[in-house]
């Protein structure tokens, strides 16, 4: 009985070599997590590690020969599960090739984006190789993290894309559900271009690229703005707090001494 | 038992080296503002209070954390609640949760609090009047014990 249950309990290990080195890894694994288990660095834009692989941006492209040593081919490390004997090169000139004209291709979309810029710089690409679609006002790979962070992680679903092809974009759904945001900042934070722009002002919060506008709560000993409403509305059904603590902000929560009257910090 | 920062307001002095070196370890400069443990000082009673991350036994920030981006685990014996950077979105949950304002999101999207420094915590470290220690639970408590006991007898040798 043991027994069956330490072979259940065990996982199938696969070998696979990446850049001349060789690592065992469950099977399943990507390839870019056998990679980084090696410390080996694989240029990443779309990925992010709370979320599952969506291999979008494909500027983790590596060049794969099977155990064989037959075939060999191009394909995004993101999303390849590793099988036994599988070879892997992320830097032999083909792959560079690959990873140029990828880079040189997203740039036409995002010919502003400083991390795209500096892996044109890396990898040798033209920046203006090919005319650029958007003329640096969106920035937007369309990778759709920022889409899936908010749908999958915050919950909000605040953000969809909508359209297709040239006109694909990111918006609040129809452009008329604006009233989901809650105004949390982590698609800001996940773009890896640095598409999203807040705007904060001194009693809303503003993101242009779907048009929200948040009215901020002003902390009641600094008068200083410090989150959405919504965003606390959204937390108060998940923590139980005292009223007086929603009313602060972070800052004079831990430093009573900036409100002039101490008070005790319990639940 | 599990050890844990503790701190004795009698022997604080307000001189914040906690703070610049709290703020140096984690990003090379003396900047308090930075800083995860913030000395709240009254200057008319004259008393001084730092306050830090006290890794609370039921989290708040890490029950609302919507990718898990916070563990709770042991270091030098003793519980840490550690951010796990790349798994942070910046969502700001965990800074509002917090009751202690003890945990912030920095510019670079990740939230960032007191991680007791691997085990040998830099505040306790710098401070130089020994309010702040980094010692088993028990021994706090007997101190605590201690402490109580000789208030009632100096009150008792005040009725005498």
């Amino acid at each position: 009985m043991s027994e069956e249950s330490e072979t259940k309990g065990k996982q199938e290990l696969v070998k696979v070599t990446i850049d001349d080195q060789t690592i065992e890894v469950p099977k399943g694994t990507t390839l870019l997590h056998a990679a980084m288990k090696l410390d080996i660095n694989i240029p990443t834009l779309c990925f992010h590690e709370s979320l599952p692989p969506q291999g979008s941006c494909r500027v983790c492209v590596v060049e794969i020969t099977d155990k064989t040593g037959k075939w060999t081919w191009i394909d995004a490390s993101c999303v390849y599960p590793v099988s036994e004997g599988l070879s892997v090169q992320t830097q032999s000139p083909n792959v560079i090739k690959h990873r140029r004209a990828i880079i040189e291709l997203l740039l036409s979309r995002a010919p502003k984006s400083e991390v795209l810029l500096l892996l044109a710089e890396k990898y040798g690409a033209n920046p203006t190789r090919y005319t650029a679609i958007d003329k640096g006002e969106a920035n937007c790979i369309l990778c759709q993290l920022c889409v899936r962070t908010c749908n999958e992680i915050v919950g909000a679903q605040a953000i969809g894309t909508a359209e297709r092809g040239l006109h694909k974009k990111v918006i609040s759904p129809f452009s008329i559900a604006k009233e989901n945001c809650i105004g949390c900042t982590a698609c800001i934070h996940v773009c890896p271009t640095g598409a999203i722009v807040a705007k904060l002002g001194k009693e809303s919060f503003e993101i242009e690229d779907w048009g929200v506008d948040l009215k901020m709560a002003t902390c009641s000993c600094c008068d200083k703005p410090f989150a959405p409403t919504v965003h606390l509305e959204k937390l108060k059904s998940q923590v139980n707090l005292k009223n007086q603590l929603w009313e602060m902000c972070p800052e004079c929560r831990r430093s009573a001494n900036k409100v002039g009257t101490p008070y005790s910090p319990i639940i | 038992m599990p050890k844990a920062l503790s701190f004795n307001q009698e022997k604080c002095t307000g001189c914040r080296a906690c703070e610049a070196a709290c703020s140096f370890k984690h990003h090379q400069e003396f900047n308090p503002v930075k800083s995860n443990i913030h000395v709240s000082i009254y200057t008319e009673e004259a008393s001084f209070v730092p306050l830090t991350c006290i890794q609370c036994t039921v989290p708040l920030c890490k029950e609302v954390c919507p990718t898990g981006a916070l563990q709770k685990s042991m270091i030098n014996g003793a519980p840490v609640i550690n951010v796990i950077e790349h798994k942070c979105v910046g969502c700001k949950m965990c800074m509002l949760a917090c009751p202690f304002g003890c945990i912030t999101v920095l510019e670079t999207g990740r939230a960032h609090k007191c991680d007791l420094c691997g085990g040998e915590p830099e505040c306790v470290i710098a401070c130089n009047t020994g309010a702040l220690s980094f010692k088993s639970t028990e021994e706090g408590a007997l101190q605590k014990k201690r402490s109580v006991v000789d208030k009632f007898h100096g009150h008792q040798e005040e009725a005498i």
